[in-house]
């Protein structure tokens, strides 16, 4: 995967999916492997479009403030 | 559950309630009656209370006829989202995989201030599994259709809420909304339902989902009722470290300001307008005739990163879930159902920088839509909730399952209060829904003009063929 290439070739996606599966852990079934490769490509163009959102150097939502109190 | 000619509502039942026309063990009896009629056909209920909820009921009788008046929720029967842990039972989310221990928290703040405000907890509703995905129909449990035609879907994934206020198994009750749960099967159901501002009110001792995009709220035929439950459950909680601090306006109290001198905003972004059926555009615009008619301005308005804000929202929502479903997709996948492992694994194939960007641009896209409707001084936004009436469960129309037809996702991103009211009807009799959006912190006024919509209409007191 690399987002500063064109969208990953469907065969290529397949073992893309089945390799970030497996680093999260999961044991997914070859079938559903493939369904999620069918999704893939769509689900990167869309990711790969928020990096065209001109963001500079906005900070994200989620804060860190040392000074706050955690979870208890 | 009704009087001769229209459906109760919390409003006239606690007037009944208060006049001594009726009991609350009246209400609830004839309520858990229609529940034995239509819940086997509907699906609403994983789990039904009849026995505490009865003597709930007798008890707030006995506290009326003592001079005690705990508000208009006493002695309303109410159904809570099987997401959200209950002193009662057990909670499920409608899934094999959730350990049972998790609910045995009982009660959290949601659920404690209704109980505290006198409502009956009737029983625990369907949901989609973890709040998330579509009907499964190879899992154990009840699937929920829709009253209107029992072959369409409720939406989700506040499922049962919704079929069950528009059933008159109960009078109202709590969902939850990551993307739309509560706004989507509140305009499928012909409903009232409305997303509060994030950190209106209290999320713990409900399932998390998307961690930045929960929100807990009510689900009524009206936005009255709406107004009144919310007077209940927000507030802060020292258990949710993301809640709002400070009181909040009363909601029924602000009901009727009315909409005179307001300035609504009609959503005309490209994605709205190629999303919904002309039926629903044609909908919008009688509905925004009426508001104009009561005094308001309308103007439409493009929002900026409207799109971005759209599929950001399912994109770091299903990164967010994944997180918290990765120890148990890991140990048990094949039991959670297809269609929610396959939307929560698609976590693990969003980076951790995409995650970073996606907060970045929900940042600058929720600072964009500010500034575009404070320049023009619009008070709320509106437009359709989806773009479509209740989709069929097999053979639907693909431009009604197509996640451009639903319109709610934004305003998890935002934060900001969305309230989905009904506004007619399509072709098929199906309802459709008005979404009226706020800035964050103006839920009083996004109810007040759902109340004085619904002033003027009479959609949310509709009934469908499969009513007590």
């Amino acid at each position: 995967m690399s987002t500063d290439d064109d969208t990953p070739r469907a065969d290529d996606a397949v073992a893309t999916v089945a390799t970030l599966l497996a680093a999260a852990g999961l044991q997914v079934p070859d079938n559903e492997v493939e369904r999620l490769a069918q999704l893939y490509p769509g689900l990167r163009r869309s990711m790969d479009r928020m990096y065209e959102v001109p963001t500079g150097d906005e900070v994200p939502a989620a804060l860190f403030r040392a000074g706050e109190g955690g979870p208890r | 559950m009704s009087d001769a000619t229209t459906p109760w509502t919390i409003e006239t039942a606690a007037a009944a309630l208060r006049s001594g026309a009726i009991t609350s063990v009246e209400l609830t009896t004839a309520a858990l009656a229609a529940a034995d009629r239509l819940d086997p056909q509907l699906g609403t209920y994983l789990a039904r209370f009849d026995k505490t909820a009865l003597a709930r009921a007798a008890d707030a009788d006995a506290e009326r006829a003592a001079g005690t008046d705990l508000g208009p929720l006493h002695g309303i029967p109410l159904g809570i989202k099987d997401i959200l842990a209950t002193d009662e039972g057990p909670t499920t989310a409608q899934s094999l995989v959730l350990d049972p221990a998790w609910g045995e928290q009982g009660d959290g703040p949601v659920v404690a201030r209704l109980r505290a405000a006198g409502a009956v907890i009737t029983g625990k509703t369907t949901t989609m599994e973890f709040a998330i995905g579509r009907p499964d129909f190879a899992k154990p449990f009840p699937i929920p259709r829709n009253p209107w035609n029992p072959d369409r879907w409720t939406g989700g994934s506040s499922s049962g809420t919704g079929n069950g206020v528009a059933a008159g198994m109960i009078l109202g009750g709590i969902g939850t909304d990551t993307g739309g749960s509560i706004r989507l099967p509140a305009a499928y159901n012909g409903i009232s339902g409305h997303k509060p501002t994030y950190g209106l009110v209290p999320k713990s001792g409900c399932v998390p989902l998307g961690l930045t995009y929960d929100h807990i709220g009510p689900m009524c035929r009206s936005a009255w009722d709406c107004a009144a439950m919310l007077d209940v459950i927000a507030g802060p909680d020292p258990s949710d470290r993301t809640t709002l601090d400070g009181p909040h306006p009363g909601f029924v109290a602000g009901l009727e300001r009315g909409v005179a001198g307001l300035r609504i905003g009609v959503i005309a972004n490209q994605r709205v307008r190629s999303g919904s059926g002309p039926d629903t555009l044609s909908a919008v615009g009688a509905a925004v005739a009426e508001l104009t008619a009561a005094g308001a301005t309308a103007v439409e308005v493009e929002l900026p990163y409207y799109d971005e804000l759209c599929v950001g929202a399912f994109l770091a929502l299903q990164a967010e879930a994944f997180a918290w479903h990765r120890p148990t997709l890991a140990a048990r996948w094949a039991d959670y159902g297809r269609p929610t492992r396959l939307t929560l694994a698609q976590g693990a194939l969003i980076s951790g920088g995409d995650l970073v960007q996606l907060e970045r641009v929900r940042q600058i896209a929720r600072r964009a839509v500010l500034d575009t409707i404070d320049a023009e001084g619009i008070d709320v936004l509106v437009g359709p909730t989806t773009g479509y009436g209740a989709t069929a469960f097999t053979g639907a129309d693909p431009a009604a399952i197509d996640p451009k037809a639903l319109h709610t996702p934004p305003w998890n991103a935002t934060g900001w209060p969305a309230l989905s009211v009904p506004m007619g009807f399509d072709p098929d009799g199906l309802p459709l829904g008005l979404q009226i959006i706020g800035r964050a912190g103006t839920d009083d006024l996004v109810l007040a003009v759902g109340h004085a919509y619904q002033q003027r209409t009479a959609w949310h007191l509709q009934t469908p063929p499969l009513h007590a």
